[in-house]
């Protein structure tokens, strides 16, 4: 093997991409070649400076003192190529050195797109965009909730009902459907599911009313059961009155005015 | 299990060759996918099986045959609640992709029926409290949506499931369960029986307002766990959480099992 054969592999060989028994040939020369083992040491010596230059913010002085260096590296090359114009030794050598500059212009690319890409999208702006994906998120479920309510298949109703424990705060177009969902689908499981996601609202003093409302007309006596329990919780004392109503209606099942009957007694 | 298994085919084989000599009625369904079968008025049990065909067909099943009396040579039954267009005292309708069929008999008049279902259709029922019946459905493949006042048993089946029942039991066992689906199920004195593919993964939500519940899932890690007025209620994720699967009961109890 020969110097320049190992001076054109040398990056290579200093990546240790090399396969091995090109490898062995590789060091064997170095072993015996002290021109080459130079050379390798002062291509780790700017390899190095270009890794730890990688983690440095390039600044303004550092970009024109590079294009000073390329420059003056062109103009050496024209100069040599001048003198020696058939000197292949010198031919591998500038282009393993237009390899490297060609690298170092890469690499400063890429910081420095990099770089105003960071800028651009600083994390002011990040935010801002989550938060808007977010509100168009919550607004698509809001649509996509007022619209499956008006569906045929009762999994689907439920299904929108279940969005709105993904809407952050629902405005009142959302807790109007709820509560017409509560009050007004056939099915009951979707009316009680209704009745669930409402409360999560019931700090509200107009979600507590439409609840009361709402209890005073269903005859479902699991959803009288459950209104009622949301509302004893929070003490609404408003509830008394369809409570006592159910408590006198004779039609109502034992199970149910067990239910209430314990409920009246905390609120009175 | 195997010879349980042989031994209910060959009840059910029994049954359905018993229910060949009896009157039977067909309703062809062209895309069964995309439709729904919709009962209601039924005055005894309702047994309803999946299969891999396209009729629905209906088979009444007594002990007794009604007498046509001699007297009704060249009538026709009639009923108050609509038209007998099958010969076995139920009247059918098709309404686009919505086949509803209802039975009426009056409901002092107790009849049983079997339904051959193709599995992949919807399946509604509605059973007011008058009418005592319970209801079994095998095998059925879409969503089945149930409003009764008694018992509910489900086998093989895989939802989603939206049921309410207000004296019976609901009992439920899955074949491959509907996933990303909700799931509602509620009672309000009967028990609920609930076996769970042990790897689901979804938003459990029980209540029980005086009843109590029983699991062997690990509800350990459970979000919440909050003591309401009389009642208990359990919020957990099962295997990370997924649709939500709510079970309310007033005065029964929930039994939640783990299943294979």
């Amino acid at each position: 093997m020969k110097c320049e054969d190992v001076e054109s592999v040398m990056i290579d060989y200093l990546d240790n991409t090399l396969e091995e028994a090109h490898r062995h040939e590789v060091e064997k020369h170095l072993e015996t070649c002290e021109r080459c083992l130079d050379e390798l040491k002062d291509f780790q010596q700017i390899l190095h400076t270009v890794d730890s230059t990688e983690m440095e913010q390039p600044d303004e002085t550092l970009r024109i003192n590079f294009y000073h260096m390329l420059h003056g590296e062109m103009n050496k090359q024209v100069l040599q190529n001048r003198k020696q114009p058939a000197m292949p030794l010198s031919m591998r050598r500038s282009s393993t050195w237009l390899r490297l500059a060609a690298a170092m212009v890469l690499l400063l690319a890429g910081t420095f797109i990099g770089l105003s890409v960071r800028f651009v999208i600083n994390r002011q702006q990040e935010n801002e965009q989550v938060a808007s994906m977010k509100n168009e998120m919550q607004e698509m479920k809001e649509l996509m909730m007022l619209s499956m309510l008006k569906l045929e298949s009762p999994s689907q109703r439920l299904q929108a009902v279940n969005y709105t424990d993904d809407i952050q705060a629902p405005d009142a177009k959302v807790l109007n459907a709820l509560t017409e969902t509560l009050n007004n689908d056939r099915n009951i499981n979707v009316r009680l599911a209704a009745a669930y996601s409402l409360s999560k609202y019931a700090d509200r003093q107009s979600v507590r009313d439409s609840l009361v409302a709402s209890l005073s007309m269903q005859t479902e006596p699991i959803i009288q059961v459950v209104l009622m329990n949301i509302l004893v919780e929070k003490r609404e004392s408003s509830t008394i009155k369809p409570i006592q109503k159910i408590i006198s209606d004779e039609k109502a099942m034992k199970e149910v005015k067990d239910v209430t009957q314990k409920g009246l007694k905390i609120l009175l | 299990m195997k010879t349980k298994m042989i031994l209910s085919g060959s009840i059910f084989a029994l049954l359905m060759a018993g229910s060949l000599t009896a009157q039977e009625y067909k309703v062809n369904v062209e895309n069964a996918k995309n439709s729904k079968l919709s009962l209601g008025s039924f005055t005894g049990d309702l047994k309803i099986e999946g299969y891999a065909g396209n009729e629905i067909i209906f088979s009444p099943v007594s002990e007794e045959e009604v007498k046509v009396p001699d007297r009704a040579k060249g009538l026709k039954p009639v009923y108050g609640g609509g038209v007998d267009n099958t010969g076995v005292g139920l009247s059918v309708e098709k309404n686009g992709s919505e086949i509803s069929i209802t039975c009426l008999l009056p409901f002092t008049n107790s009849k049983e029926y079997t339904v051959k279902v193709p599995e992949n259709m919807s399946i509604e029922v509605n059973s007011e409290c008058q009418y005592n019946n319970n209801i079994y459905i095998n095998g059925m493949k879409n969503e089945i949506e149930i409003q009764s006042c008694h018992s509910i048993i489900l086998k093989g089946v895989t939802g989603p499931l939206v049921l309410s029942t207000i004296a019976g039991d609901i009992e439920v066992t899955f074949s491959n369960m509907a996933s990303g689906k909700p799931f509602s199920i509620n009672s309000i004195s009967g028990e609920i029986d609930i076996t769970l593919p042990a790897n689901i993964a979804a938003d459990v939500e029980m209540s029980a307002v005086s009843g109590r519940m029983y699991s062997d899932f690990d509800f350990s890690n459970k979000s919440k766990d909050m003591n309401q007025i009389g009642g208990n209620e359990l919020n957990t994720k099962l295997n990370g959480g997924g649709a939500k699967f709510s079970i309310v009961t007033v005065s029964g109890n929930i039994y939640l099992r783990k299943g294979v």
